[in-house]
């Protein structure tokens, strides 16, 4: 009690579960002293975007559940969708032709670079910073433009199918990409520019929500918030997948994990990105991009129409499903917040027995109240928004 | 094509990492086989706190990350009806392994908080989803569901549509009602 008898308490404030800065619905309860976190309530309420996707995938069939997987992550939804495919890839056993893996390692890295865009970008209109967020979001646009133009959807894309892509890239896609490339070279020098030795920027965000190494991974931390901590653990490089191990690319690691190195560290992927998709381009080989095995792949749509043998395959395939080996597989890949595995059990039939998912921010979340406790108020929206938490990702 | 500089890397036949055959040896643990490059162990319940212990602060070079904890519901395949799968990372030697324990309905699990922070969730999650109890979990609440939802969703005698609500006062599905309205 004060010298002057009057009594000081501390407050609860309700963050959420609607606010601009949650970037989703979370809800939590703040214990606040003055302008200090003092810590949470009680634990964050999360799971008011909770569709109970896993449950649906023990009635799907296989190919059906890809539609889901462009839910969870719909900020990068490529990347869910071929990591989804590649863990059931991996259960059948069978493996998509090169260029199949080359059309799909380039749809990764450009939603990986939408991804970054983003998050960087919101993190920077959530500490005031307006102009970052528009000059990426033109970008992340012209990218969305390229999956539109690909497979015909923007956001929910199914862009990936099991043991196959549905589309070759043809010129005016390549054209497309080299095209956003170009431009996006310019848009991150300005970035450099705007944020990188920004005064407002440093300050908000310098020594932010920092985590250590041994903390980050013992919290199950992933992806660029663990690169930012100093460990340099990307699975491109650690567990190549596609034809990762045939591009040259580096892995840049801060040393704080704090805020601002989460932020070089995501600046820094784009550039890499964008040298894996030029590599990738020039490297792409011809051939075919569908394996020949028709227990596994669709038939050709000119098939399905022309010829009585694939429309039954096809009605067969849509009714009955893929004929998948029992067992057990953890898929993972890197998406853009971190290691995204997708654990399928199969015991026969129509439906996998059970898939579960792995999504890299529900374990970034998690060590919430740990990134801001002591902080100020402020800075629960700066550490928010450099975890990039999506809504859809972490409920399911 | 491109095929110079990757000739000393290409043979790469996976192999069973170490700390299967370790874990076979010190704790019991069956082999459950090695599917598609992973590893998968069955570990008896009693023996999993020391397990634990084991790849956290024993072994070196230590698992540093409980990358994924779930369950697997096997009503009326075998009893005890549920299996707890812990997925492990070690990033220094590269090893990942896939530890499973069975857990009777109703029975509790020793929790793993204790070594790893990244159990805290998953672990209300798994809790949340099949109704298995973490013994020593600090905070064993719903995590996805609300608070007094009624039964465990990724259970296999749960009905997909879910349940009606006993209350029908909130049954939100309920359109005829909406439209008497």
């Amino acid at each position: 009690m004060p010298e002057n008898g009057l009594r000081t308490e501390t407050m609860v404030l309700n963050f959420g579960p609607s606010h601009p800065a949650t970037h989703g619905i979370i809800h939590l309860k703040l214990e606040l002293d003055g302008e200090t976190v003092v810590g949470f309530v009680e634990e964050p309420t999360i799971g008011y975007l909770h569709r109970g996707m896993e449950k649906l995938a023990e009635n799907m069939t296989f190919h059906q559940w890809i539609t889901m997987t462009d839910r969870m992550n719909y900020v990068s939804a490529p990347l869910n969708n071929i990591g989804y495919t590649l863990a059931v890839e991996k259960l059948l056993g069978v493996e998509a032709p090169k260029r199949a893996q080359y059309i799909r390692v380039i749809l990764s890295e450009l939603s990986r670079i939408a991804d970054h865009l983003v998050c960087v970008g919101i993190n920077a209109v959530d500490l005031g910073a307006f102009t970052p967020f528009l000059w990426g979001f033109q970008q992340r646009e012209m990218i969305y433009d390229i999956f539109e133009k690909y497979i015909g959807a923007r956001l929910t894309t199914t862009i990936s199918r099991i043991g196959e892509m549905r589309y070759d890239f043809d010129k005016d896609i390549i054209y497309m990409i080299k095209c956003v490339l170009d431009e996006l070279e310019p848009v991150i020098a300005e970035w450099d520019q705007l944020l990188t030795r920004n005064r407002i920027w440093i300050d908000r965000t310098r020594d932010v929500g920092v985590i250590s190494k041994e903390d980050a991974l013992d919290w199950g931390f992933t992806g660029p918030c663990l690169r930012a901590a100093g460990v340099p653990w990307d699975l491109r490089i650690e567990e190549p997948y596609l034809v990762y191990n045939e591009l040259d690319f580096d892995i840049p690691v801060g040393t704080q994990g704090d805020v601002y190195d989460r932020y070089l560290v995501r600046v820094e992927e784009i550039r890499q990105s964008m040298k894996i998709v030029r590599q990738a381009l020039e490297k792409m080989p011809e051939g075919p991009i569908r394996i020949e095995d028709s227990t596994v792949v669709l038939p050709k749509h000119e098939e399905i129409y022309n010829k009585m043998e694939s429309m039954i395959a096809d009605f067969k395939f849509v009714m009955h499903g893929i004929r998948a080996p029992e067992g057990e597989v953890y898929g993972r890949t890197e998406a853009a917040n971190g290691e995204l595995g997708f654990y399928i059990v199969h015991k026969g039939g129509r439906s996998p027995y059970k898939i579960h998912v792995r999504p890299p921010c529900f374990y970034l979340y998690s060590a919430f109240e740990k990134l801001i406790k002591g902080r100020m108020i402020a800075d629960v929206i700066s550490v928010m928004g450099s975890l990039n938490i999506i809504a859809g990702e972490l409920d399911r | 094509m491109s095929g110079e500089h990757k000739t000393e890397q290409e043979p790469r036949e996976p192999k069973p990492p170490a700390i299967a055959a370790e874990l076979v040896e010190k704790f019991g643990a069956a082999d459950e086989g090695f599917f598609r490059g992973d590893a998968t162990v069955r570990v008896p319940g009693d023996k999993l706190i020391s397990v634990f212990a084991y790849l956290k602060r024993e072994r070196k070079p230590a698992f540093a990350m409980l990358v994924d904890v779930t369950a697997i519901d096997l009503l009326g395949l075998r009893e005890p009806r549920f299996d707890v799968v812990y997925h492990f990372l070690n990033i220094l030697s590269r090893e990942r392994i896939c530890i499973k324990v069975a857990v009777a309905e109703g029975k509790q699990i020793p929790s793993a908080t204790a070594f790893w922070n990244s159990a805290n969730w998953a672990e209300r999650e798994c809790y949340d989803m099949y109704g298995i109890e973490f013994r020593g979990h600090p905070y064993m609440k719903r995590l996805l569901m609300w608070e007094g939802f009624d039964g465990w969703p990724l259970r296999k005698d749960f009905p997909l549509k879910g349940k009606v609500p006993p209350d029908e006062k909130y049954a939100l599905n309920d359109v005829s009602r909406l439209r008497r309205l």
